[in-house]
């Protein structure tokens, strides 16, 4: 993703690295920024990762990770409540392609291994891994969340990184950053825009990175990307990609990219997750959600409302 | 309306305590779109016992829609609606004053054979908070020329949760009726008519939505059937509809319930109740069944006669059976499916009147109508 805004001289631009991800807070100013508001937006990142990581053993989702299996329910707060809701939603809408449980079958496609040994993992072992995989087996009460299954992972890919987006853009908005965007890993949030003001921003094309696969000029809203254009590994000679189906436990054979903008950083990265894993029905999905969009398919070729 | 499946995302997003309630634009189509819809409307023949002179064959109509849906530039989306319509039958010309099991409807004389073309063209601005439209339109038969503007605009708040929306319309017709030589028929006669509605529709959660729209209708000039003999009406009818709907979506069946009720109220007297109910039932495999039911009942209007009144020259009276009390029941049948870009639908209707039918007060009418719609459509998304 490159983003400048089309009719401003001059903008801030602070890089630098969250979640996972390069990051970028553009704030269309010309005269002096307030670094503090800066320093805050960051400060919301962290918070947001510490609470979220998959990798930091003190975060809370750790602790629920950890807990699967033990018998013993986690106290989660307000926002991950409403955040397991939002992971709910999509999993009902998505008929269960979308499933945040999906974490242990990564675990048997783990990619390193299985590219340098040249071998697909076994039918036995993706049974296996399935077991710990299913939304509907999580035991929910008001306030509290139980794994019941020793290995049972909760892994929030494809929404906190696009809810912090949107966190980050209301925030900035509360602290009086004026006009700007918040790029986190390829999602936007664009925040405080009035009407004269719209930004560029470019989609990456998966196969050629020198170029833009398509330009669309926002003036609000969220834009993400899913696909598999970074990550997908060839065994054999097939490319596999690294985005797994929770129901057959084997890599999704769908579009390389799928871009959606919508009112919410967050609503486009589960709308874009969810047309990537319904691979061939994804355009009907995109269709029925009315919302703007742009794929790329595996031989590179571009379609979508957003072109 | 925007699809379902957003509806109950972003419902849940904004659920999100780190989302800020940024009040969002309308989004224009996106994509364009043709439909077309051929229709059949075949009514019953008029039961021989009933028929003193003419014939038994009533209306069948055959309607082609055509629809075209299209984005305009950045903000705004353009639709033209278009439909021919050819009827061929005959109408009760008159009701005769008859004692039990005599004949007493008199058909008119020929077969009538008529086309009729309507043009409607609207072109609505989507930005932020809501939207809003200007319409122009056009009827044409033989005998009858229409014209008809209108506005409307609908305004978003409560994080796109409520909308308020209202409008208007105004249309003229101008009447001129055929062999109005031959059968001492009016000529050169015109109506007018206003409308305005205001509506407000509520989002209630992820998977429910209740509407809830006022319509006032005026009708001022010719209001008479010229093709009845000794019809004549007031000239001028003041109409209320006052329409409620509620849409459920329900998770574990993949379905969704649609209920509406209807009150009506003109100052010609009728009143009228309509209940209508239907279950969208998702197969899979892009397959959707749609059973529904309507039930509708109506009072006669107050200068209704079953049998038309020869004496009363130039005063109300009409018996035309579209303002008697009755009551009807009607069940219909959808089937639709989409592949890739293309959708199809396939529906069928069966629309039954009887005066015992009807909840409300007044005289019935021996013609009352019953009927069968079949519909074939298609749509592409391009």
């Amino acid at each position: 993703m490159s983003a400048t805004p089309s009719d401003l001289d001059a903008v801030f631009r602070h890089r630098f690295h969250a979640m996972g991800s390069p990051c970028e807070i553009l704030l269309a100013c010309s005269d002096d920024h307030n670094p503090a508001i800066v320093k805050g937006l960051e400060l919301e990142l962290q918070r947001l990762e510490a609470k979220y990581s998959r990798f930091q053993s003190s975060s809370l989702l750790s602790a629920i990770n950890q807990s699967a299996g033990s018998g013993k329910s986690v106290s989660v707060d307000e926002e991950t409540e409403r955040l397991l809701d939002y992971a709910d939603t999509c999993f009902k809408e998505s008929s269960g392609l979308f499933d945040i449980t999906s974490g242990s079958l990564k675990k048997i496609w783990n990619y390193h291994d299985l590219e340098d040994r040249q071998v697909l993992p076994d039918e036995a072992a993706i049974r296996k891994a399935l077991e710990k995989v299913g939304w509907e087996k999580v035991e929910r009460k008001p306030g509290e969340i139980l794994l019941p299954i020793k290995g049972m992972e909760i892994d929030f890919g494809g929404i906190v990184k696009e809810y912090a987006a949107d966190c980050v853009a209301g925030l900035a908005d509360k602290l009086g950053a004026g006009s700007g965007m918040v790029e986190l890993g390829g999602d936007i949030k664009l925040f405080d825009t009035d009407k004269r003001r719209s930004w560029q921003v470019g989609i990456c094309d998966p196969h050629d990175a020198s170029k833009p696969a398509a330009t669309v000029r926002l003036q609000q809203g969220g834009l993400a990307t899913s696909g598999d254009y970074e990550r997908y590994s060839v065994i054999q000679g097939r490319r596999y990609s690294h985005i797994l189906n929770p129901l057959t436990g084997w890599p999704v054979e769908g579009f390389s990219s799928v871009s959606v903008l919508a009112d919410q950083c967050v609503v486009a990265g589960s709308a874009a997750s969810i047309a990537v894993m319904k691979g061939d029905e994804g355009v009907a999905w995109l269709k029925e959600l009315g919302l703007p969009y742009l794929c790329i398919d595996q031989a590179g070729q571009v379609s979508g409302t957003m072109i | 309306m925007k699809s379902r499946s957003l509806i109950a995302l972003t419902a849940s997003a904004l659920a999100l305590p780190g989302i800020s309630s940024t009040a969002s634009a309308d989004t224009p189509p996106t994509v364009s779109s043709v439909g077309y819809r051929v229709s059949t409307y075949e009514e019953d023949n008029l039961p021989e016992e009933l028929l003193f002179l003419g014939s038994p064959e009533r209306y069948d109509i055959i309607i082609h829609q055509f629809q075209l849906v299209t984005p305009v530039g950045e903000n705004y989306g353009l639709t033209l609606n278009s439909s021919y319509e050819s009827m061929s039958g005959a109408s009760p010309w008159y009701a005769l004053p008859v004692f039990e099991g005599e004949k007493s409807i008199v058909m008119s004389g020929a077969t009538i054979h008529e086309q009729r073309r309507d043009y409607n063209l609207s072109l609505r601005r989507y930005q932020d908070n809501g939207n809003y439209a200007f319409t122009i339109g056009t009827s044409r038969e033989n005998d009858y020329d229409s014209w008809s503007g209108g506005f409307d605009i609908a305004h978003n708040f409560n994080n796109d949760l409520t909308t308020i929306a209202g409008g208007f319309s105004v249309s003229n017709d101008d009447i001129n009726p055929t062999d109005a030589a031959l059968f001492n028929r009016v000529t050169d006669e015109s109506k007018r008519t206003s409308s305005a509605f205001v509506s407000v529709s509520q989002i209630i959660d992820q998977n429910s939505l209740f509407q809830s729209s006022l319509n006032m209708t005026r009708n001022k000039g010719f209001l008479t059937d010229p093709y009845k003999l000794a019809d004549k009406r007031p000239d001028s009818r003041t109409q209320w509809a006052w329409s409620n709907a509620y849409r459920r979506f329900v998770n574990s069946l993949d379905a969704a319930l649609h209920l509406d009720v209807r009150l009506y109220n003109d100052d010609f007297g009728v009143n009228s109740l309509t209940l209508d109910a239907a279950w969208y039932q998702n197969l899979g495999n892009n397959w959707q069944i749609t059973p529904s039911i309507r039930y509708y009942s109506q009072s006669a209007a107050d200068f209704f006669t079953p049998a038309n009144d020869f004496s009363l020259y130039g005063v109300p009276n009409s018996s035309d059976y579209r303002l008697a009390s009755y009551g009807a029941v009607s069940g219909g049948l959808q089937v639709q499916t989409f592949i890739d870009d293309i959708s199809l639908v396939f529906k069928i209707e069966r629309y039954v009147t009887d005066a015992d039918y009807s909840i409300h007060n007044g005289q019935s009418s021996p013609a009352l109508v019953n009927f069968t719609r079949m519909s074939l459509g298609v749509s592409y998304t391009f």
